[in-house]
């Protein structure tokens, strides 16, 4: 059965995309694992950098994105298939991975997911489609080692639908004033969730992004982030950080040709941390 | 008149006095010093050792400076005004060396996966589908 992680935070442009995108393409490529990416975001970030945004339109516009699932649940039509959605072989790396797959999203989830919110019951979690894409994946699951869910930036109905088939979730924050501030809400409605629903999501951990080692800031709030560890308020914070980089930056463009993970995310640097907090993630996901 | 260093035992001496590692070396270089004169042929192999590590040491020249070709044409430019075709034609008469910089200076390749190509066919395909794709990027989210 498929390890289910999603990644969380309430503060957009922290990186979740980023890390969902690394730990995607290091699993299938350098560890041979199924992986299967879900794109919640409704800014369909992750799925552009997997497919190319005419393929994405061209999907979108009959029924073969997360729009689909959340209308039909609005309408009350079956329409949605996960088996017909799901893009097979995906990244610009070596022009297709194989074992790496992308459930897309879709821009068209900002249109209504203000109306799946209103019909959601946020205290005890029994009436909205929390469980939708649990029951629109059904067996699909069964054929992936890893599935990473690329949350948006919010606890919301779409969120949750995430959470509901999760086995643990990571919080990639910038070590920033502000970021630190959103963990503690983060911890607190996941295990509100976990507990009206009666399932085991375990917080993996708190991923460092955009880190740049040169500022004290960053460097003490990540000093900061261990410690809270060590008092027992926050989950482990990986040993690995993804720093900020122009390399990384570039690895969002899914038409640029590569054809190596060093290529993509470039040698003596980027590409060995991200390579590194792969196996920092196996690792946390065995325990 | 320079004031002599005290010892650690407190006592004063004279720093111009050899020490024990000083007396060592002067008795090892003067045994050197009779072997050469008892066997002159020691003294041409010293000689050669010492000329070999003097050539090892001398910097390498430098490499000349790789000429920089500067880009002929900004590909997106002509692709706004004439179209594929339009830059199609622009770069087919081009060599490898001017569509390489248009490549370079316009980062159509990070991960640099052309620096090898020796045709020019597969550097203008390159061209003209990165340009392409950087001109139409966000076409798909107008209008959702």
């Amino acid at each position: 059965m498929a390890y289910v992680t999603s990644i969380i935070n309430l503060k957009g442009g922290v990186g979740k995309t980023t890390i969902t995108l690394a730990l995607a393409h290091f699993l299938a490529l350098e560890h041979h694992k199924r992986v299967l990416v879900i794109d919640l975001d409704p800014q369909t970030n992750a799925t552009v950098c997997l497919i190319p945004e005419m393929e994405w339109k061209k999907r979108d516009e009959t029924g073969r994105t997360l729009y689909q699932l959340f209308w039909d649940q609005l309408k009350g039509t079956q329409v949605f298939s996960a088996e017909d959605a799901i893009v097979r072989r995906v990244s610009n790396v070596g022009g297709g991975i194989d074992g790496l797959d992308v459930l897309p999203s879709s821009l068209q989830l900002i249109k209504i997911q203000e109306r799946i919110t209103q019909i959601t019951d946020f205290e005890s979690y029994r009436h909205g489609p929390i469980f939708s894409l649990r029951d629109a994946l059904g067996s699909l699951l069964k054929r992936y080692d890893h599935v990473l869910v690329d949350c948006p930036p919010s606890l919301g109905v779409v969120t949750l639908n995430g959470l509901a088939i999760s086995n643990s979730y990571l919080i990639p924050v910038i070590p920033d004033i502000l970021s630190m501030l959103g963990i503690p809400p983060i911890l607190d409605r996941v295990e509100h969730f976990a507990q009206c629903t009666r399932r085991n999501i375990r917080a993996m951990g708190i991923v460092v992004s955009k880190m740049r080692a040169q500022t004290i800031l960053h460097n003490d709030m990540v000093r900061r982030l261990r410690e809270d560890f060590y008092e027992r308020r926050f989950p482990i914070c990986f040993d690995n950080i993804v720093p900020e980089s122009t390399h990384i930056a570039e690895a969002a463009d899914v038409m640029t040709r590569v054809n190596t993970l060093q290529q993509k995310y470039g040698a003596g640097g980027p590409y060995e941390e991200l390579s590194a907090l792969t196996k920092e993630f196996l690792s946390h996901a065995a325990r | 008149m320079p004031r002599a260093k005290r010892s650690v035992n407190g006592s004063e001496d004279d720093s111009a006095a050899p020490t024990a590692e000083t007396r060592a070396l002067i008795e090892a270089l003067r045994a050197v010093a009779a072997q050469i004169d008892a066997d002159p042929t020691l003294a041409t192999r010293l000689m050669a050792g010492s000329a070999t590590k003097v050539e090892h040491e001398t910097p390498a020249p430098a490499r000349p400076a790789r000429e920089v070709v500067a880009p002929p044409l900004d590909p997106f430019a002509v692709l706004r005004q004439s179209g594929e075709q339009g830059l199609r034609e622009a770069v087919v008469a081009l060599d490898l060396a001017s569509l390489k910089a248009i490549v370079r200076a316009y980062r159509l390749d990070p991960a640099r996966i052309s620096a090898r190509w020796t045709a020019s066919e597969r550097v203008i395909e390159l061209i003209v589908e990165q340009a392409l794709a950087r001109l139409n990027h966000g076409r798909a989210f107008e209008r959702v």
